[in-house]
């Protein structure tokens, strides 16, 4: 008789695991002008229906008077996040889809084109702007329909 | 009587050919060690393809990642991790204890196996892995909230021992 004897065996084996974690900053707006109102959305609509020099500004708009026309402004309230970014702070840049004679858009002083404008640097979290139409005297009657693109970029 | 030396040489090359034979056979039939055991890895049902298996060695590539849920604290990456205990001889049953541990890592992220965290030290996973069956496990990979995004880099060490 050949007596056995039970052994413990051993296994080992290697998982390696490789990735890139990427930072996230975000944005929302929210203003008394858009629909709808005050409510923190990555895309807003402001839906202005008529609107004339004489008659009465859309809900969440301020008429004013500019050299040589009227404005409509509304204030926008601009929130930013950040995830894994390391920042503190962010550049906000606004830009218009395509310019129409006679009317500006503005972000707060600064005028839009169709490339990035600088609006401001400024820590994450909320920030008060305004978003401003400076309609000239000469400007057409007519159907228009404009983007506004936001972009936060952290610094 | 004296031999050709043609047909001396022709004897020598058979009796060499034969040794060679004799071999061969012996090493065909000496078994391996039965309680020998090895780990597998298998792709999960859900695998999205990013497990790369070699043998007992495996790579995950979990690509790009950001944060998808504001809820959560951090990234989270989760995939399932198959594994399969293979014992060399021909029994195919029994069970053995089944630790892992980390054995380089980021220093960052930090990376979970069913719910546990792991470390440099040995971590229990199961004390009593089934041999044979692929058993799908829970790796969670975690980027805390704070600090700065960057390379994903870890290497889990997993061991099991068979009971005698």
């Amino acid at each position: 008789v050949v007596p056995s004897v039970a052994t413990a065996g051993t296994g080992v084996a290697t998982l390696t695991i490789h990735g890139n974690s990427l930072g996230v900053v975000t944005i929302t707006l929210a203003s008394p002008g858009f629909v709808p109102a005050n409510t923190p959305r990555s895309a807003s609509t402001a839906a202005l229906g008529t609107i004339s020099k004489n008659a009465t500004a859309p809900a969440g708009w301020i008429k004013g008077t500019i050299t040589g026309g009227w404005k409509l402004t509304t204030p926008v309230t601009v929130t930013t996040t950040e995830t894994l970014t390391g920042t503190t702070q962010a550049a906000l840049t606004a830009k218009l889809d395509a310019v129409q004679a006679n009317i500006t858009y503005k972000v707060d002083t600064v005028p839009l084109t169709t490339s990035d404008q600088l609006i401001a640097v400024e820590p994450y979290g909320s920030h008060l702007h305004d978003v401003i139409l400076e309609i000239g005297n000469n400007a057409s009657s007519g159907l228009f329909t404009h983007v506004i693109t936001f972009t936060v970029t952290a610094q | 009587m004296r031999m050709k030396p043609t047909s001396l040489v022709m004897i020598a090359a058979i009796m060499t050919f034969t040794a060679n034979a004799q071999t061969a056979r012996r090493r065909a039939v000496v078994p391996s060690d039965p309680n020998e055991v090895s780990i597998e890895f298998v792709e999960a049902p859900s695998g999205d393809g990013s497990l790369t298996m070699a043998r007992n060695n495996a790579w995950l590539d979990v690509g790009n990642v950001f944060k998808r849920d504001p809820r959560e604290r951090g990234i989270h990456v989760r995939r399932l991790i198959g594994i399969r205990l293979v014992r060399r001889g021909a029994t195919s049953w029994g069970t053995g204890r089944l630790v892992t541990r980390l054995q380089t890592w980021d220093g960052r992220t930090s990376v979970r196996l069913d719910g546990r965290e792991l470390t440099t030290a040995p971590t229990l996973i199961d004390a009593r892995a089934a041999i044979g069956p692929v058993i799908v496990h829970r790796l969670e990979i975690v980027v805390p909230e704070s600090g700065r995004a960057g390379p994903i880099d870890a290497s889990i060490v997993w061991e099991v021992t068979t009971d005698p």
